[in-house]
């Protein structure tokens, strides 16, 4: 894949549940990319995290997000507004992960700015394929903006 | 989670408006009904009209009769008047007779003649009433003398009485019969005024008449009588007051007793009146006493009226007895009344009745109303339960299906994963376990899978819309294109219609229902297929044909159950939801769907869709 940036991506993934979070991380970790993946279990740490507060004041910003849409405390598609209602996280683009394929779920994330909607496939292959997608097209072919610059 | 996205539609009970309409029919009649059982003022009218008519046959029968006894009385007083006065006129004629018999003798009649001609007349058979008949001859003083010797030819003892101070004697010459009237006999009537003015008018008159009332020298028992006189004229009649005077001779006469006349006048048991009849102030007769039996002290008629007899005035008072309310009470109007009375009595019975059975049917139907209505209330409450229910179960299954899915990645992923990185380290027990793990997590998927789309289908006719099964029909073919190819299946499509209706259903409808007609075939056979449609009047009706094994009879019903599976995963791979998920489509547009099969010799599925929810637009589809 000689069209994949050869740094390091920063990817924030909201997840509460620790096995979805492990199959991500090692559908990620067959990418050719080597991939920073920084885990919030909820909307607020993903926030905190969003905007280098507290604990995370140092550390880079993500240059892409996983929210799961079922997430405790702020629901993902909470997060994905605030996010999107912020003029400097805007930018940053946001996949929305969910195990429903409500019709309803993926029109109100599409009309909140999501960029993209991925249903949780029950399937391995299929989630490393959907891993190296994600690795092919926003970490390779699109060009992403510098946040916080 | 997101059940509350689910769509739920409340589901109506069919019939159920129409049994409210016809309730409010019913109401209706029920009101009129209660109001017939109240007594109306229509038959307070009927009743009044009725009390009015008998009051009034009662009131005119009462006059009718009144009147007829009034008129009865009337009658029956101047019947007495009438009797008496013709009682009067035959003693008249006596008397007139004896004038008559004394005429016939040339020298005046003796004592001899004048017995015989008494005998004649019978007086005590044919005059009941009178004492006898006598002749009084008009004396002067200067023919006294010549008329004592006259009288003592045959009566030596024939004497005048009592001495008076007129000039002139009225003496009773004869009097028979004379035993019963001996002390009459020689009597001077001139001695007394009533008798002499009486006679005096006779005399005057030339007519009969009769006294004031007096009481005989014979009635031993001095009650009330009278004399009639009948005057006589030498040589026949005059007409005037002086020749009368001067030819006077004597008069023939008979003295009442009143009683006597009364008795054989008008027998008391043949007459129901009371009478009293007077002459001046003196009573000549008078039954107005408590002596008399039939007295009746308030009579219900009285009758008065003045009478003239032969010179005189009688009153008669005349009142009804006790016997003539016997006779003449009529119980008529009082019979009419009552009956009347009855009638109306058994008329507001009837109305009273009638109104009260009327209530009872109306509680009754109350009863029944009340009952019916709490078992239709019941029957809602019911069906709202079991709409709730199914609703309830749907969103459960929902929700079930849809938190499944989260674990049963996890067991799926993870078992794959396991699978792929460490299957060289397993031994090979451990491989045909995992090997089972990751089969069973695949066909649990394939479960939660159908279980959601089974649950997903609710009847939401906002996503109606035109769809072209034609199209539909590509799209499936395409779907299935990998089987088809594979099995080598022949399908044939018929000219489709266009229907209304979610498209995405629609192509899951035929699709499940071609790939079962792909899928269970003999291995070996090449599938047959034929998609086709009927046209009705109101209804498509969809057939889709295969030359598979068929459906024994048994199971036709059974198949279209959730996961009603006839067959092994190691025969035929499925999860039994199928054509469930093809019977709640079809059901959901209120259709139907079944199955023609006979074993080993393929089946026909057929659906009907009503065009109600349909557009036909097959031509356009053409």
């Amino acid at each position: 894949m000689s069209a994949v940036d050869q740094r390091s991506m920063r990817i924030l993934l909201v997840d509460d549940n620790p096995g979805d979070v492990l199959l991500t991380k090692e559908a990620f970790g067959s990418c050719e990319t080597e991939i920073d993946m920084i885990v919030a279990d909820n909307g607020e740490q993903a926030l905190k995290i969003l905007r280098q507060e507290g604990e995370y004041a140092d550390q880079p910003t993500p240059d892409l997000a996983l929210f799961d849409v079922n997430i405790p405390k702020i629901s993902g598609i909470e997060l994905l507004k605030i996010v999107k209602e912020d003029n400097v996280l805007k930018c940053m683009p946001v996949i929305m992960l969910s195990s429903a394929k409500s019709d309803q779920d993926v029109a109100n994330c599409y009309r909140a700015y999501a960029n993209a909607y991925i249903v949780k496939p029950g399937d391995m292959a299929k989630l490393v394929s959907i891993a190296r997608s994600i690795e092919d097209f926003w970490l390779g072919a699109v060009k992403l903006p510098k946040l916080a610059q | 989670m997101d059940a509350q996205n689910v769509p739920i539609k409340a589901r109506k009970v069919p019939g159920m408006n129409d049994a409210l309409i016809d309730m409010d029919a019913l109401l209706q009649e029920k009101k009129s009904i209660e109001r017939a059982a109240k007594l109306h003022w229509l038959h307070w009218v009927v009743i009044g009209l009725s009390l009015l008519l008998t009051f009034g046959a009662w009131y005119f029968t009462k006059q009718q009769v009144d009147e007829k006894v009034s008129n009865r009385f009337a009658r029956e007083a101047d019947q007495v008047a009438e009797l008496i006065y013709e009682r009067m006129q035959k003693y008249e004629d006596a008397l007139w007779g004896g004038v008559a018999a004394i005429h016939s003798q040339s020298f005046g009649i003796d004592y001899e003649e004048w017995k015989r001609f008494s005998d004649t007349l019978q007086i005590e058979k044919k005059y009941p009433g009178i004492n006898g008949i006598g002749v009084i001859h008009y004396v002067t003083p200067e023919s006294m003398k010549s008329y004592l010797e006259l009288q003592h030819l045959d009566r030596p003892d024939y004497k005048i009485h009592p001495p008076h101070e007129k000039n002139e004697y009225w003496p009773i010459t004869y009097i028979e019969p004379v035993e019963t009237n001996a002390a009459a006999v020689g009597l001077d009537i001139a001695h007394e005024t009533n008798r002499h003015t009486a006679a005096v008018n006779a005399r005057d008159s030339g007519e009969a008449q009769i006294t004031g009332p007096i009481f005989l020298v014979q009635d031993a028992q001095k009650t009330p009588g009278f004399l009639f006189y009948a005057p006589f004229y030498r040589g026949g009649t005059y007409s005037t007051e002086v020749e009368r005077q001067k030819n006077f001779v004597g008069m023939v006469y008979a003295p009442f007793v009143f009683k006597k006349l009364m008795a054989g006048t008008l027998e008391k048991e043949k007459r129901h009146v009371g009478i009293q009849i007077t002459d001046g102030d003196t009573d000549l007769y008078n039954e107005h006493t408590e002596n008399e039996k039939d007295f009746d002290p308030n009579p219900l008629f009285k009758k008065q009226f003045d009478v003239s007899f032969y010179g005189r005035m009688w009153n008669f008072d005349i009142w009804s007895a006790k016997s003539f309310r016997k006779e003449a009470g009529n119980n008529k109007p009082m019979t009419i009344l009552l009956g009347g009375l009855m009638i109306d009595a058994m008329l507001l019975a009837i109305f009273i009745l009638l109104s009260r059975s009327n209530r009872r049917a109306i509680n009754f139907a109350n009863h029944m109303t009340e009952g019916y209505q709490s078992k239709e209330k019941e029957l809602e409450d019911i069906v709202e339960k079991l709409s709730d229910s199914n609703e309830e179960l749907e969103r459960f299954a929902y929700i079930a299906a849809h938190d499944l899915q989260e674990p049963l990645r996890m067991v799926t992923s993870f078992s794959q994963l396991l699978k792929e990185k460490y299957e060289s380290t397993l031994d090979d027990k451990a491989k045909e376990y995992l090997g089972f793990c990751v089969d069973g997590a695949a066909r649990m998927k394939a479960l939660v899978d159908d279980l959601l789309e089974y649950s997903r289908i609710t009847n939401d006719v906002d996503t109606s819309q035109d769809v072209d099964c034609s199209a539909i029909m590509d799209v499936v073919l395409d779907n299935l294109s990998e089987r088809i190819q594979e099995t080598k299946s022949e399908i044939s499509v018929g000219t489709l219609p266009v229907i209304s209706g979610n498209p995405v259903r629609f192509t899951r409808l035929i699709q499940n229902l071609v790939c079962n007609a792909i899928k269970y075939q003999n291995p070996g056979n090449v599938p047959k297929i034929h998609v086709d449609v009927t046209e009705k009047q109101d209804e498509w009706i969809f057939s889709v044909k295969d030359n598979g094994i068929g459906i024994k009879e048994e199971y036709q019903q059974q198949i279209f159950s959730p996961f009603k599976r006839l067959h092994t995963n190691q025969e035929y791979i499925g999860t039994g939801i199928g054509l469930a998920v093809c019977k709640k489509i079809v059901e959901m547009k209120g259709g139907r769907l079944w199955v023609e099969s006979n074993a080993g010799e393929g089946s026909i599925f057929y659906f009907l869709l009503p065009k109600a929810d349909i557009k036909n637009k097959i031509g356009e589809a053409a």
